[in-house]
């Protein structure tokens, strides 16, 4: 087997992040191959940006080790974050740079060849073309969570961190970004998803982790939680019974 | 509930929810300090202002002052109304995003919703006025219950007519009327001004002589009362009649006519209160952009119309810190366009004295102190360059999470962040310096021979880009090691917000003052002993070089430690 398929795209041990006297995340360890979709899930507060922002390198972990194909996040911070690419649930662009512009700062950035052409290609297909010379302020919210993604893939990223992806899509731009994030993966792109449409988790991914109140409560693909649990339900009756119960123990410590 | 009994929760609650937001805030050390400094600048410096004024019935301000205050005002509302007609962009009424959801859809009249408009809109005018009036008063040259009155009635008339040429103009739009024809008008009324000015100039048969001032004031009095100019510049006499005028009489009769006008303002307003919804709601969310925008650290929104191509090229590949230097660079270009151009038009000055010598050849003294000058604003750069291109962390520091997300190193952003205004500062001082050089050869100087002008060339060539950079890093390593004291919102108002700019600057100034002195100790030691042993011009590049050595050697440390505190930083906790 080739040794890129073997060596883990993300592996996370004993992740934790303290705020002050809150503890957002705590004990998180898991694994993700190249190919691989995991979905994050969980209630709101659960931790679920924070483990992200740890994840992208945004925020210092408390606690734990974030390695990104094969790189310690806290020791070889560049060469993890080059293989990284980190997609907020909020458009966050500088609102001076053009498209085309924006393209141009990530491509420097991560020294990406021939970037003319893979920006190109992206833009047409994420129905940017024509827009190459508009400002941030002049595309709706839509149209700048594209750019977002254009250029968060422009690099060819090895780890697709998202947060909430679909948020501002119209419908047609939804089912593109899903066909797009499954060609990723194809590629061999590993990608981590968050998101509250369990119905997309359920669709792209192939395996879940449930967190709440920062900790991990299920990881494995839905078959292996149904199997856990002992239930047939949906994505959605899995969440709502893991989380509902953990909510009861929380409130009984 | 009709928009009449909502009206003071509408007008209040803002008021009180500001005062609460300005007292949460100061639970904020940060903002607590900056409250208490602002106390303190205005305890000791404003509070003289703050004495009352002495007392007396009615002004003491010359008669032969009134015309002059007349034509001022007259001038004044001309040039700001012409403005408004000709280039005026605004829409009629300004509502916020919250407004237009919340009063628009309701059960109300537009006539209701444009008489709450205008009200809130006369008290903020109003407030505004009589603030100012206040603190003019306590001069003691005109007392509060007169400029007063004064102001409110003359700003509130002004806000009431730029009200009316928005609903004008966007009327004019609706008919179909293009904005030229709004212009051509404007432009006839102007002519027609002139016109009566000339005529009611020519009826006066005795011009008084340039050199006779005193004759002057007399002449211009007798010109405003001419008919039909005098017409015309009444609201601006009543204005100072009130706040002016030596009795009774003037002053009832200043009030009467500015109440007219002021009455005449709100009738204009209210019978064309027609097409303001769309105009107010375009507006809304421009604002709303705006605001959107100041959140993300931008200063003001930007639009296509003003996008210039960036003057340097980024290639695809290479250092990667250049993608961030590049970016602020485009962003000087693009955002701070003014005090660019004030910083690129200091240039002009020793250029149009090189200009004027060729063209004359005369080569004299002057030129050699203009000389020095540039030279002097080449350092001068240093600190006040950095200080109005503020395109570096300072600007990102809303951004600091997608800057952590980047493959770079803490070092590699801080020293990346600060390269685009110090290039483009530098590239000013390189500019400034050469100018300087070369006025001094095209002047005459006896006294101050080639091998003192190279000497301080060099020197300021040495220390003015080295100062620069250290500012900038002062600058920048606040914003990465408190972030919270400088992570406002560009036009954040309040007094506590004030004074946290005010705490930057006198830290920032602090900083850089320890920062120097290292260097100009040694600089200045190595200058005298060399003076000493009798080669005081070596003495001058020396101590410079060893000050920029020093300085150089502090950026390197400062850059490192900075870089290593934005790899630590956790952004979440600011």
């Amino acid at each position: 087997m080739n040794a890129n398929l073997t060596q883990a795209a993300l592996s996370v041990e004993g992740l934790g992040k303290v705020y002050g006297d809150v503890r957002a995340v705590q004990g998180l360890s898991f694994e993700l191959r190249p190919g691989e979709v995991l979905g994050l899930v969980g209630p709101n507060g659960a931790g679920k940006t924070s483990t992200l922002r740890c994840i992208s390198g945004i925020l210092p972990p408390t606690e734990g080790q974030v390695r990104i194909g094969g790189h310690d996040l806290a020791e070889e911070p560049v060469a993890a974050k080059r293989a990284l690419a980190f997609l907020p649930d909020e458009p966050r662009l500088f609102e001076y740079l053009t498209v085309h512009e924006h393209l141009n700062l990530t491509a420097r950035l991560y020294g990406v060849a021939d970037w003319e052409a893979k920006a190109k290609t992206l833009l047409e297909e994420l129905e940017l073309t024509g827009k190459e010379r508009s400002l941030p302020s002049e595309l709706s919210r839509g149209m700048k969570q594209k750019l977002v993604i254009a250029c968060g893939f422009l690099h060819d990223p090895k780890l697709i961190v998202l947060d909430e992806p679909l948020t501002g899509l119209d419908p047609l731009g939804i089912r593109k970004m899903k066909r797009s994030l499954r060609e990723r993966a194809e590629g061999g792109a590993a990608l981590v998803l968050s998101s509250h449409l369990l119905p997309l988790v359920e669709e792209l991914c192939h395996r879940i982790l449930i967190i709440s109140g920062g900790r991990q409560v299920a990881l494995g693909s839905l078959a292996e939680i149904r199997e856990r649990l002992g239930s047939a339900g949906t994505l959605e009756d899995l969440f709502i019974a893991i989380t509902a119960s953990t909510a009861v123990e929380a409130q009984a410590l | 509930m009709s928009l009449w009994a909502a009206g003071p929760i509408l007008l209040v609650a803002p008021w009180r929810n500001r005062i609460r937001k300005t007292f949460k805030r100061l639970k904020e050390p940060r903002y607590l300090i900056g409250a208490a400094l602002v106390a303190l600048y205005l305890f000791t410096y404003v509070g003289r202002v703050l004495r009352p004024p002495p007392r007396h019935g009615f002004p003491k301000i010359p008669f032969d002052v009134l015309p002059f205050l007349d034509a001022a005002l007259f001038g004044l509302a001309v040039i700001v109304l012409a403005a408004a007609w000709l280039f005026g962009t605004r829409a009629p009424l300004n509502f916020t995003e919250a407004e237009v959801q919340l009063l628009f859809p309701a059960p109300l009249t537009r006539r209701s919703i444009l008489h709450y408009k205008l009200a809130t809109g006369l008290l903020r005018v109003g407030f505004g006025a009589l603030v100012s009036a206040f603190f003019f008063s306590r001069t003691g040259l005109l007392p509060f219950w007169r400029i007063g009155p004064a102001a409110w009635l003359g700003f509130g008339t002004m806000w009431m007519h730029l009200v009316a040429v928005g609903m004008t103009r966007a009327s004019l739009r609706q008919h179909g009327r293009s904005a030229w024809r709004g212009r051509l008008g404007t432009l006839a009324v102007l002519a027609g001004i002139v016109a009566l000015g000339v005529v009611a100039a020519k009826r006066l048969v005795q011009v008084p002589p340039v050199h006779d001032l005193s004759a002057f004031p007399s002449y211009l009095s007798q010109l405003l009362s001419t008919r039909p100019l005098s017409w015309l510049v009444a609201p601006a006499h009543a204005l100072v009649q009130i706040a002016a005028g030596h009795d009774w009489t003037s002053f009832g009769h200043g009030l009467g006519v500015a109440l007219a006008v002021f009455a005449v303002h709100y009738v204009w307003v209210v019978r064309s209160d027609q097409a303001f919804e769309d105009a107010a709601l375009a507006a809304a969310e421009r604002k709303a952009r705006a605001k959107e925008s100041r959140r993300s650290g931008m200063r003001a929104p930007l639009s296509g119309a003003r996008l210039r191509r960036p003057w340097l090229k980024l290639q695809g590949h290479g250092r990667p810190e250049w993608a961030i230097a590049w970016k602020n660079a485009v962003a000087c270009q693009r955002l701070f366009v003014l005090p660019l151009v004030i910083l690129i038009a200091s240039l002009l000055f020793p250029l149009s004295a090189l200009g004027f010598e060729l063209l004359t050849k005369q080569g004299s003294d002057t030129l050699f102190v203009m000389a020095a000058i540039a030279a002097g604003a080449a350092l001068l750069l240093a600190p006040l360059g950095p200080m109005m291109l503020r395109a570096d962390l300072r600007q990102d520091v809303k951004q600091l999470d997608i800057l952590r997300a980047l493959p770079l190193r803490g070092w590699q952003v801080v020293l990346a962040e600060m390269a685009g205004p110090w290039i483009l500062i530098s590239v000013l001082q390189g500019a400034l310096l050469i100018s300087a050089l070369v006025l001094s050869a095209a002047g005459r100087s006896t006294s101050f021979g080639w091998d003192w002008r190279l000497a301080v060339a060099a020197s300021v060539l040495m220390v003015g880009p080295t100062l620069c950079a250290a500012m900038l890093l002062v600058q920048n390593a606040g914003v990465v090691l408190f972030p919270a004291w400088v992570a406002y919102e560009p036009g954040q108002r309040g007094l506590e917000a004030m004074g946290q700019r005010m705490l930057s600057l006198l830290g920032t100034l602090l900083v850089s003052a320890v920062g120097l002195l290292p260097g100009a100790a040694l600089g200045g030691a190595l200058y005298l002993g060399l003076r000493w042993v009798g080669l005081p011009v070596l003495g001058v590049p020396v101590a410079a070089a060893v000050v920029a050595i020093v300085l150089v050697l502090e950026i390197a440390l400062g850059i490192k430690l900075a870089g290593r505190a934005f790899d630590t930083l956790d952004v979440s906790l600011d």
